[in-house]
This record gives C-alpha cells, structure tokens and sequence, in this order.
C-alpha cells in the first residue's frame, strides 16, 4: 500500500473537523475526496502535506510512518488551488528552486529531469517566463511541475478545476490520468461532480468528521 | 540559523564602524595640569570667532584666546559647537572654555563662572542712512526686526514699554541677524535691534554710508569668558593673563585690528 | 566671487560629513531593519514587545533630541562612565533612529506577502530560513521600493542635524560663508547642492525600482 491513513483525528481549539478517519491507496489510484464546504477536506489534505499536524493517528508511506517525521512528507506533494506559484522566479527557476536547494542529485539531474517535466507538460517554450505571463492553465501546470520533480509517491490536488473552462479541464484530467498510469497516487479535493465522474476511481466523502466512502 | 549569523555580522559592523569612527575623537575633559584646553565656539560669529575666505578661524576672541594660550604655556583646541548647546557642552566637559562674543549676564552667572570682562558690547538700533528717525521714542508704531534668541531681544525686553510701543506690539524676529538687515535694507523693517559688535562688522561689509547708528542704544553689556564652577585656578590663571595682555599693549593691537573704524 | 571661493572648499569638507552619515547610516540600517522587522514579528512576545518599544521611541522623539540625548546624555546617567566621540554619538543616533523606520516599512511589507508563498515553499521542503531569503525578501524588497526610497531622502536632509553637536555639514558651510560675507547667497547655493544630490539619489532609486519592475 502506498498510502495508509490510520485514525486520524483534528480539530482546532474546540472545533473538530474529523475524527477516527481511516483510508488506504494503491499506486495508480485517482481518489476524489468530496464534501460540502467547510466540512474538512482541504483541512485533511493540508494534514496529509505537513502545513497541519494531526491530533492522533498515523499516516504511513511506503510502510514508512511519516506522521511526525520531518521530511517524510516529501513524498507526499499538493498542487495549490491557486497554485501559490513564486512571482518573482521564471517558470524553469519556480520548478527548480526545491530539488536545487534539497540537494538530493545532481544539476545536472535536476536540470535535465525540469525539461523533462517541462515537456511532458506542454510547457516546451515558456522556461524563461514569468509566472504573470502565464494563463490560469499553464500556472497550473507550472504548480504540477514544481510538484512532481520531487518524485511523490502521493500527489494532492485541491480544488483543480475552480478557476478552469471545459477545454483546459479536460487536458489537466488526461495530465492527471498519465501521472496515475506512471504510478502516481493522486488525491483530489473538489466539488466539481462532473469532474469527479469522468476521472474518479474511489470517491470518498467527508462529512460531519467521519469519512464515508461509496 | 542564518538569521543569527547575520546578527553576529551586523553587530560586528556596527562595532567596526564605533571604532573606525571614535578614533581620535575623544572629548578630553578639562584637567588644569594637562597642557591643552578646548574652547568652545559658534565658528560662524563674526567678528568675533569665525572663518576668513579660506575657511581659516579667524576673529578677536580667536587672536585674544591664543595670546592668552601663550601666556598660560598651553595648547588651545577651538571646537565648534552649537551656541544654543554651550552650557551643557561646557558641564558635560565637552569644552572648557565658552568664548565667543559671550554676554555677561545674571542668569548666565548662575551657570557658569565668568572672566573678568574683556570687551565692552551694546545694543544698538541701526536704520538706514536716511531715515528720519532720531531718537528711540521715533519708533512708536513701527517695524522693528532683531534676531530671535539674542540678547538684542533681551534688551529690548528689558526697556519698559518699547516693544508694546511698537508697531503690533512686537519685533520681528529673524534666525540671523543677516536677515534682520536684509529687511532694514528691503524697507520691510524701519530699525534692527543689533549686537554692536557684530553690526559694525557687518556694516564694514556692506559700506557704513548706508547706515545710520541712533545715538540711544537699549543696553550695555560686556563680553566675557565662561568656565566650569569648580575650574577656579583656570579661571585665575586665564584672568591673570588677560591682564597682562591688556597692560603690555597685546590687548590693544588686536582691538584696533578689528575694531578700529577705518 | 569672493564668496565662492570661501564657499567651495568649505562645501566639499561639509560633503564628506553628509555623504558620510548619509552612506554609513544607510549601510548599517538598511540590513539592521530587517532584523528588527523580523524580531519585531517574532512569536516571542518578550522580544516583539522590547523591539515595538524601541521602534516607538525612536519615531516619538526627534531625531534632533535624539542627538542631543545620546551625545551630552551620558554626563547625567551616572556609572556609564564612556563619553561618546561625537562622531560616534552622530552614527548611533543615525542607525538607532533609521532602523527604526526602516524595520517599520519592512514589517508591513513582509505582512502583505500571501500566506501561500510559506505554504508552498513549506510543502517543498524549503527550510524558513531559505524560504525568506530566496522567497519572500525579493518580494519585499520589491513592495517596500518607494517607501524606503522616500525615507532615504529624508535621510539626506536629516544629515544637516549634525549641526547641534557642531559638526560642520553642508548648511554650516552655507552658515559659515554667509556670517562672513553678511549675505544670504550662499544658502541659495547649498540650497541647490541638496536638489542636485536628490535628483542624482532620485535617479538611482528610479533605476532599482525599474529593475525590480521585471515580474508583476
């Protein structure tokens, strides 16, 4: 199992969000977690991401318990719903900034690995833009990018097709559909139904701090 | 952390910086077996302590200070201050001396202990060449300019009545005296209030036909050198030699350099 | 005229005390306040609390009496026992007094960068320290451009405060020549003196705003 979410619990001050929450992923698994708003799932997946800490509970990595490991969660990646790309950083730097800073192979790697990605994304050609030259969609492949050079074993999305039209939606699910052929666990949060019918394979839901899944 | 390395830069900078900038400025505190006092001074007070055109200090208390130096067998150190900060550069041992067109007054006494007198001052009115007035009671109602802070303005004060005769009750008050005779030679003002001193220099500058000096002035006063309270030898030792200067003919060389009317 | 060639000279020595507090006090404070606007911001709330204090007394009291209090102030403390070179005293003030605003203008603009920049540098993996040098200075920086340019040039007029412990600046030069020559001239000069070194500083801030306009 990629992915093992043990009994996770969280609230905020007396608030609970969710409690007892429990799941598994294989690779290749395209999960579509829904619910109404406000009911926790950004919360859960911000959990799963490192930016919450859980109350109690495991969440497990390649049998690795990650769930107060410093960098474990590298292995986990999110693609933000607006993308929080850095402004200031042409799109082949905003790719290349972590791996570079992590130090975990070498340039040349990173940099070789970066055009890869590039292109794959239909990025060919915008490497040295900037992130306000770039439409909602290409952003938005600029944010997968950044993700997915880290090699995640679990890739979150939150909310991916909010700010999309038809078209564009349709090439980030073929996008999505190729990284799960790869391997790739990917969660998605999303209210989008239509969305979640064209590229769920598991649909879970959210709701009153317990998970359901249909 | 990076951040606390950069702490340990800054600091370091900052303390380089004390000690590249503190070099050789140490203000000396007055110690009357050194062989060097300081004297304190407005380096743009004409006549009196000022700079000549290649920016050289020059003027009477300058010469008088050095011929008193000689005399004391020490070195003198002119440091330039703020007037408006003389007392408290002379307490807090910043300077010693205090010399630089200095008016002897009762307040000032409180503060400091004064030299015998060196050079007699009034406050004079000066007008223009051909003004009509005459006497201090022609000023009823008019424009009267003096510098602000001066003891021209206290003079002025002191002489019941005057000011309120003036034209709205009160005198014009300019930062310098430069500006105070600007609006007497623009018509602004009929009259300044005006150290004697400094106005003859000025006048000198600017050709004395223009002027006119009023018989009747607002006050006397004297010139004179201030020093620290408990500095009491010093203050025997600079009054010793101030004598002897005005007896041996030194005194008058140096007045009638500077004011001698040519 | 005889009064530039008293003026001149003097206005060169004058330039090397307000360049020099203008070029000392921009280098020590300007990296200083960020430090400070990063304490200031700190979770310790001892340590944000100190700092907010200084930063209010450093904008709540002139600067002019600020001069006055560090150079002269000592003689009434007792037990400090050091007197300040005058020198000294000027640079404390000057660098006490910017950081303080300057840290000010960097807090605000570190405040509006989107909670969204740390979240994803965090989710990348990049530590804080690098997150804010790499991530969230350059954005600052680029925000807080005019308001730091706008303090610089205060800066530049401020150095003329020098006076109250009687060292000799540009103005004095202006005042010195002036008392000599009984005539206003000179201040018209040194009055143009200052536009040529703003305009010059206006120039250079334009041009770094200009370079840090390349996003956005």
């Amino acid at each position: 199992m990629t992915l093992i979410v043990e009994n996770i619990s969280k609230s905020f001050g007396e608030n609970l969000v969710f409690k007892d929450v429990s799941f598994k992923m294989d690779k290749g698994e395209i999960v579509c977690i829904k619910g109404k708003s406000g009911e926790g799932k950004t919360t859960l997946l911000r959990c799963l991401n490192n930016l919450e800490e859980i109350d109690s509970g495991k969440i497990i990595i390649n049998n690795r318990e990650i769930s107060k490991v410093k960098d474990g969660k590298l292995e986990i990646g999110l693609v933000f719903q607006n993308y929080n790309l850095f402004p200031h950083m042409t799109v082949m730097d905003n790719i290349v900034l972590a791996p570079l800073y992590l130090k975990k192979s070498s340039e040349e790697d990173i940099y070789k690995r970066a055009a890869q990605l590039i292109n794959d994304l239909g990025l060919k050609g915008k490497e040295d833009f900037y992130p306000y030259q770039l439409s909602g969609g290409q952003k938005q492949r600029v944010a997968i990018a950044r993700a997915c050079i880290l090699n995640p074993s679990v890739l979150c999305f939150d909310e991916p097709t909010s700010a999309l039209d038809r078209e564009t939606i349709g090439q980030i699910s073929k996008i999505i559909e190729d990284l799960a052929n790869k391997g790739m666990a990917i969660i998605i949060v999303t209210h989008d139904n239509e969305f979640v019918d064209e590229i769920a394979h598991r649909v879970i839901e959210i709701s009153e701090g317990s998970l359901y899944e249909e | 952390m990076k951040i606390k390395r950069y702490t340990m830069f800054l600091i370091l900078l900052v303390l380089i910086t004390n000690l590249l900038v503190g070099c050789g400025d140490k203000s000396a505190n007055a110690d009357i077996q050194a062989k060097k006092i300081i004297m304190g001074l407005d380096d743009t007070f004409a006549p009196m302590g000022f700079r000549d055109e290649s920016g050289e200090l020059v003027g009477f208390d300058i010469e008088l200070a050095k011929e008193v130096a000689k005399k004391l067998d020490v070195e003198i150190e002119f440091q330039p201050i703020d007037w408006s900060m003389k007392e408290t550069e002379l307490n807090t041992g910043n300077i010693d001396l205090i010399w630089n067109g200095y008016s002897i007054t009762e307040e000032r006494k409180e503060k400091v202990a004064f030299s015998t007198p060196y050079l007699a001052n009034s406050q004079i009115v000066v007008t223009l060449a051909d003004s009509s007035i005459v006497k201090l009671a022609d000023l009823e109602g008019l424009a009267v300019a003096v510098q602000a802070e001066s003891s021209a303005v206290d003079a002025a004060y002191s002489k019941e009545g005057f000011v309120e005769s003036l034209k709205d009750g009160k005198m014009i008050e300019f930062s310098t005296n430069n500006e105070a005779f600007n609006d007497l030679e623009a018509g602004r003002s009929d009259a300044i209030v005006v150290d004697e001193v400094l106005a003859r220099y000025y006048m000198k500058q600017n050709g004395e036909e223009k002027y006119k000096v009023l018989e009747e002035n607002l006050g006397d006063e004297e010139f004179g050198i201030g020093l620290r309270k408990e500095d009491t030898q010093l203050l025997e030792d600079i009054n010793k030699a101030l004598d002897e200067l005005m007896k041996d003919g030194t005194y008058d060389e140096i007045y009638n350099k500077w004011f001698s009317d040519n | 005229m005889k009064v530039l060639k008293m003026l001149i000279p003097l206005t060169i020595e004058g330039l090397k005390i307000t360049l020099g507090v203008f070029i000392l006090t921009l280098a020590v404070s300007l990296p200083l306040s960020i430090l400070v606007a990063l304490m200031r911001r700190s979770k310790n709330k001892f340590l944000s609390k100190f700092i907010g204090i200084y930063i209010y007394i450093m904008r709540g009291t002139p600067l002019l009496l600020q001069l006055m209090f560090i150079y002269f102030g000592y003689h009434y403390i007792p037990h400090i026992g050091y007197a300040l070179g005058r020198y000294q005293a000027i640079f404390i003030a000057f660098i006490l007094n910017y950081t303080a605003y300057f840290a000010e203008i960097f807090r605000g603009g570190i405040g509006s960068i989107d909670i969204g920049q740390y979240e994803a540098s965090k989710v990348l993996g990049i530590s804080r320290s690098y997150t804010f040098s790499k991530i969230i200075l350059p954005q600052v920086i680029k925000n807080v451009l005019p308001s730091i340019g706008n303090e610089v040039i205060t800066l530049v007029k401020d150095t003329s405060l020098v006076y109250i412990l009687g060292v000799s600046d540009i103005l004095k030069a202006a005042r010195a020549a002036s008392n000599t020559y009984s005539t206003f001239t000179p201040f018209v000069f040194i009055g143009f003196v200052y536009l040529i070194i703003i305009a010059i500083l206006t120039k250079l801030l334009d041009k770094i705003e200009l370079k840090f306009n390349y996003y956005r």
